[in-house]
């Protein structure tokens, strides 16, 4: 196994492309065959894989639909941080901290469109963001 | 003369309170957070910030906080101006507002007592904060909420009481770090900016550890020189002026000494005219970043050509005053709004000496005109809803 670390800075409710070093760490592991697990050791960011070629805009439509299911309330239970960070908690269990891939030919397998998404529901915050490499 | 044999309880009080900032902190930053939720600090579109003495001038150094940081119309009023003559309509009609929050460490002054009730009595309206270090006193006792800030123990090595630094330091972090929280809970900035901003008050007065013992020995040779002087007047502008009250109060507590404070126009058009102007030492004080600064230098040129004994309490460039006058410099601040929280403390040391120097107790310890308990009534004084 070989296991990455990177760090992204994030503003708020960023969305940042990740998908250049997650290719770069496959290669580097030389794993030709196996899978490999990203993981957003947060709680209040997300992995997720949307289109990869889409303006920066548009990659906030993603982030402005959980806003309509999970909108900045004042009364959440949660009341230590801020609105924003209650709801993020809640959109990061919804969209969940880590993703598995296929890596085939020591190369992630992904479809023709999709670009992998490190997804921040508050800050600005410098985030870190985890990849491990295992071979079959 | 052995600077030693005029330590006294206000000295020691700061010297204390450079350690107790961060102590306090880390004790109470927690519950301080929680204490009002987040909509009760949606809720409120206004506050009032009202104390006596001491507390009062709390809350006018807060005021800009709550309403820079927190961006709510605030304003800091003085008890008897609360309990009385405050228009009814201000204190009801909307829930949640104004949010009232009634600083008093002790908790057990009448007048603040009397706030409370005033705003508990308005049914839909005024959301009572009571501010106090003792979480059971009847002024806690009497508000809808309690923001408590306890002190770490501290025992001075004198008999005699000195006058409350720690105790409004507490009072000012209190009402700064809930105005903090204000403005993070409707997310004008992050989390992370807000703990930085509680952290950049603790780290003001941290600061003064570095020139403190320098601080001690020019207040303790300004005291010395003016020993004789009985009348004082303390001149600043805008946010300056809350340490310009509060230094007048130091010199009442401490030595007993007649004083006023004025804001540095009105000096020019009044308190110049002093007739005994090379008797009245003057205190300006100027944050470098005064918008009045420019003027507080004229001030200070005025004083000087008339030979008015005169200091500056400021973290400016020192050249910026007329050649010859006596700076104390004070240690920058990350944001001017913080200021009020430590600026005072070189003026402290110099009152403790003071009174040393006039051989004077605190309070008047030792005169019999002062010994009836709660002579000046004010845990005593009648409670009354007007």
């Amino acid at each position: 196994m070989k296991f990455y670390e990177t760090k992204i800075d994030c503003q708020k409710n960023g969305v940042h492309q990740i998908t250049d070093w997650v290719r770069q760490c496959i290669a580097d592991s030389g794993v030709k065959s196996g899978i490999a697990v990203i993981s957003a050791p947060h709680t209040t960011s997300g992995i997720s894989l949307t289109p990869y070629m889409l303006h920066d805009y548009d990659l906030q439509d993603v982030q402005i639909q959980l806003d309509v299911i999970v909108p900045q309330r004042v009364d959440y239970t949660h009341q230590f941080d801020t609105p924003a960070d209650a709801a993020g908690h809640t959109k990061s269990a919804m969209m969940g901290t880590n993703t598995t891939l296929i890596v085939e030919d020591g190369k992630p397998v992904l479809g023709h469109s999709q670009g992998i998404f490190f997804y921040e529901f508050d800050g600005p915050r410098l985030q870190k963001c985890y990849l491990s490499v295992y071979s079959d | 003369m052995n600077k030693k044999d005029f330590d006294n309880a206000l000295r020691q009080e700061v010297y204390d309170l450079l350690d107790m900032a961060a102590a306090l902190a880390e004790q109470d930053d927690g519950d301080l957070r929680m204490a009002l939720s987040t909509p009760e600090l949606f809720a409120s579109r206004k506050a009032i910030l009202t104390g006596c003495g001491d507390s009062y001038c709390a809350a006018l150094a807060a005021r800009p906080v709550f309403e820079k940081l927190g961006h709510i119309g605030t304003s800091a009023l003085p008890a008897i101006e609360a309990a009385r003559h405050l228009d009814s309509g201000v204190l009801g009609g909307e829930p949640h507002n104004p949010l009232l929050y009634c600083i008093s460490v002790s908790g057990t002054v009448s007048r603040m007592i009397e706030i409370a009730k005033r705003g508990n009595e308005t049914g839909v309206g005024a959301h009572t904060v009571a501010v106090t270090g003792n979480p059971d006193s009847p002024l806690a006792q009497e508000c809808q909420t309690t923001m408590a800030v306890p002190m770490p123990p501290y025992t001075n090595n004198f008999d005699e009481h000195s006058p409350g630094l720690r105790s409004y330091y507490a009072s000012i972090y209190a009402l700064m770090t809930s105005a903090i929280r204000m403005g993070e809970v409707k997310m004008h900035y992050p989390m992370s900016q807000a703990g930085q901003y509680r952290k950049d008050i603790v780290d003001y007065i941290e600061s003064y550890k570095d020139c403190i013992d320098a601080m001690d020995e020019q207040m303790f040779a300004l005291a010395e020189e003016w020993k004789d002087i009985d009348s004082f007047e303390f001149v600043a502008a805008g946010d300056d002026m809350v340490t310009a009250w509060f230094d007048s109060a130091k010199i009442y507590e401490a030595t007993g000494d007649v004083c006023t404070y004025e804001n540095v126009e009105d000096w020019c058009h009044i308190n110049f005219f002093a007739r005994d102007y090379k008797g009245i030492a003057t205190v300006l004080i100027a944050e470098k970043n005064n918008p009045a600064m420019p003027r507080i230098i004229e001030a200070a040129g005025v004083m000087a050509r008339i030979g008015r004994p005169c200091i500056v309490f400021t973290d400016a460039d020192e050249s910026l005053f007329p050649a010859g006058m006596k700076v104390c410099k004070l240690p920058s601040a990350a944001h001017s709004w913080i200021t009020p929280a430590g600026n005072y403390i070189p003026f402290a040391l110099f009152a403790g000496y003071l009174a040393k120097f006039k051989n004077v107790g605190m309070f008047r310890q030792g005169m019999e005109a002062f010994a009836v308990q709660d002579g000046n009534k004010i845990k005593t004084s009648k409670i009354e809803i007007v």
